[in-house]
């Protein structure tokens, strides 16, 4: 019997699951007025999620994982990256508006996968040249085709 | 109705919507033939622009992206024994082997052929099968409403691969994200935190763009950098991807037709999809086979069989879809959204009052489907060369794309944050090998289950006897009853 980081996430599971309890309990209660009500799905729901990640500890417990889960994938320190640079893109989008977070957000994301590659300096170069082509193409798509709203920036 | 279906191939002769169609089938081919992007990822990322297109022009592309999307699955499978989707796997089981007998263009050649014919099989039955089963489906009272999306629910559960404790969590996560916001039954805000960004819920585009896109570029960043792939070691001349006479007999017309009629049945079914079409499809072929012992080692009918499953399956995928209001899997799900966004709503009534707008559509999964074998012959030779697009132009294009669009079609950078959190928890549900494919039906499909289930209490003061009195609602439970018999308890082996 091992703690792996299945049973840790199944545990997680659980407690969103909790907090989704402790959310359904303040909705009107099921037939309280004669009719289901907005928590009766939703009660419903806790049931069956606790009932799916039980089953998912009790098979990691026992050590008997299904052999045909599909493969997951593998955590990297890049991925962070990938998170904390979409999350800064979003939140600097309508402040720098689309061409200027646009290119930094492309650049930084082609640089990770480039440099690699390529080795640091190299992978600058080839970046900058793809941020340029993903942004001028992005606004061509959006903008000039579609017709799409994008910010310009708060300058 | 076949002056209007014939009206939809002339609608795909506008100079417009046929610039659409080979748009969305070049896409596709990009998409499906790269290893990790799937022809799901090209339509998620298509869907912020369906807001700014014609209606007819989006449903087109649509179809053109998955007939083509789900075909190159098998190519670089054939070529350099990668395949570029799930759907490709039992393919590249009998592909790469003539491939390394210096055979791989043979191999291209009867993988675009069963393919055309399966993906025309497929539109074949969708024009003809979808006006009576929306006519059917106009029978269903309350019950069996909730009797269809339970069962469709149910069964996305079982087929799914791997453990189906971890598919039911899938599923369930979608269904409680689908109960966030405004319930239209009682006028009252659930799980909205008291923000007026959540009151409406949790949309369809940020849902679909974190599930799939922003989730695939998270996955990316852990996966190495793939090596240098094997050259492909067959002379690559356009004639040599002509099929022979003699193969096709040899394979057998009924291969082709039999393979199509399991993949339409199992694209009908909630969840199934084309990974599970071409395994059953093989599995039959090989069952029935009188050269077994080819199988494995680059058997022509056993490729054939696969890949007419894998693209009749599309067919079969949307007729659930337009007839009853129940998307069969992602691709069909996204469609699903591309028609609400246009105002159009999926079921019973939307083939008999918006049929001259729906018409394009099957149109266009015929069309496209012809140009799967017209495509091998012209982009035969060049396909070695879609697996090793660089990743930093194709990955930081999506990144751009997923986010951007997502603001473009909502203005709200909310909506960008959805995606993102949903695009996080997608990654950790895939990084524990949890599948999103349920996740995403419960999602679509949970308004309509809680609705149905209400509505029914309602009328029968809380008996739940209601769901077991009519017929359909007991054929539909039947139905689903044997799914799980079939497909999971006693489901068909490869081996």
């Amino acid at each position: 019997m091992t703690l792996n980081r299945q049973v840790i996430f199944a545990l997680f599971i659980l407690a969103l699951d909790a907090a989704y309890l402790h959310q359904a309990l303040s909705l009107t209660f099921p037939f309280a007025r004669g009719e289901p009500g907005p928590a009766f799905m939703p009660l419903i729901l806790v049931v069956v999620l606790a009932i799916g990640a039980l089953g998912v500890l009790v098979q990691e417990l026992r050590g008997t994982p299904d052999p045909d889960d599909e493969v997951g994938g593998t955590f990297a320190l890049r991925t962070l990256a990938l998170i904390a640079l979409t999350a800064g893109f979003v939140w600097a989008f309508e402040p720098l508006g689309y061409w200027i977070a646009t290119a930094g957000y492309t650049f930084a994301v082609a640089w990770l996968f480039e440099q690699d590659r390529l080795g640091g300096v190299r992978a600058v170069l080839t970046s900058a040249l793809i941020a340029a082509g993903i942004t001028v193409s992005g606004w061509l798509f959006f903008a000039y085709l579609f017709e799409l709203f994008l910010p310009a920036g708060r300058f | 109705m076949s002056g209007e279906i014939l009206q939809g191939f002339g609608a795909l002769t506008d100079p417009v919507t046929f610039f659409y169609l080979v748009g969305g089938f070049l896409m596709g081919l990009l998409f499906g033939a790269i290893p990790g992007l799937t022809a799901t990822l090209a339509i998620a990322l298509l869907l912020p622009f369906t807001f700014a297109m014609e209606l007819t022009n989006a449903l087109v592309m649509v179809m053109a992206i998955f007939m083509s999307g789900i075909y190159a699955g098998s190519v670089t499978g054939i070529t350099v024994n990668i395949p570029g989707a799930a759907g490709g796997a039992i393919t590249t089981m009998e592909g790469y082997p003539l491939t390394k007998r210096g055979e791989g263009a043979k191999a291209l050649s009867l993988d675009a052929l069963a393919s055309s014919i399966g993906g025309v099989l497929g539109a074949l039955v969708l024009m003809f099968v979808a006006i009576p089963m929306s006519q059917f489906a106009l029978l269903f009272r309350t019950p069996d409403k909730f009797a269809l999306v339970f069962m469709a629910v149910v069964t996305v559960v079982i087929v799914a691969k791997g453990s189906i404790w971890k598919s039911l969590v899938a599923v369930t996560l979608g269904l409680m994200i689908s109960t966030v916001g405004f319930d239209n039954m009682v006028a009252q805000g659930r799980f909205d935190f008291g923000s007026h960004n959540l009151i409406e819920g949790v949309l369809l585009l940020p849902a679909v763009i974190g599930l799939f896109a922003v989730c695939e570029l998270f996955l990316q960043g852990g996966s190495p950098p793939r090596g240098a792939l094997d050259a492909p070691n067959f002379k690559v001349r356009h004639r040599d991807f002509l099929p022979k006479w003699a193969d096709i007999r040899e394979i057998g017309w009924w291969t082709y037709v039999k393979s199509s009629i399991i993949g339409v049945l199992i694209g009908m079914l909630p969840g199934g999809g084309a990974s599970m079409a071409s395994f059953v499809a093989y599995a039959e072929a090989k069952r029935v086979s009188k050269k077994r012992e080819e199988y494995g080692n680059g058997s022509h009918e056993g490729l054939s069989a696969a890949e007419s499953a894998n693209n009749a399956m599309c067919g079969g995928a949307v007729v659930p879809l337009l007839t009853l209001g129940i998307p069969g899997d992602a691709v069909t799900a996204i469609i699903f959204g591309v028609l609400l966004i246009h105002g159009l709503v999926p079921g019973p009534g939307l083939l008999t009052n918006e049929m001259a707008t729906i018409a394009p559509m099957f149109a266009a999964l015929m069309v496209a489907a012809v140009f799967v074998f017209l495509s091998v012959l012209v982009f035969g030779p060049y396909y070695i060369r879609l697996a090793r697009m660089n990743r930093a132009v194709l990955y930081s294009f999506i990144a751009m794309v997923a986010m951007v669009g997502t603001y473009a079609s909502t203005f709200s950078v909310f909506q960008m944050w959805v995606a993102l959190g949903i695009g996080i928890f997608a990654y950790l549900l895939r990084l524990m090998s949890y599948p999103l494919v349920p996740m995403l039906m419960g999602f679509i499909l949970g308004p309509y289950l809680e609705l149905y289930m209400r509505r029914a209490l309602i009328t029968s003061q809380g008996d739940v006897m209601i769901f077991f009195q009519s017929p359909i609602s007991l054929g539909l439970y039947a139905m689903m009853f044997l799914f799980i018999y079939f497909l999971r308890i006693r489901a068909p082996k490869v081996g």
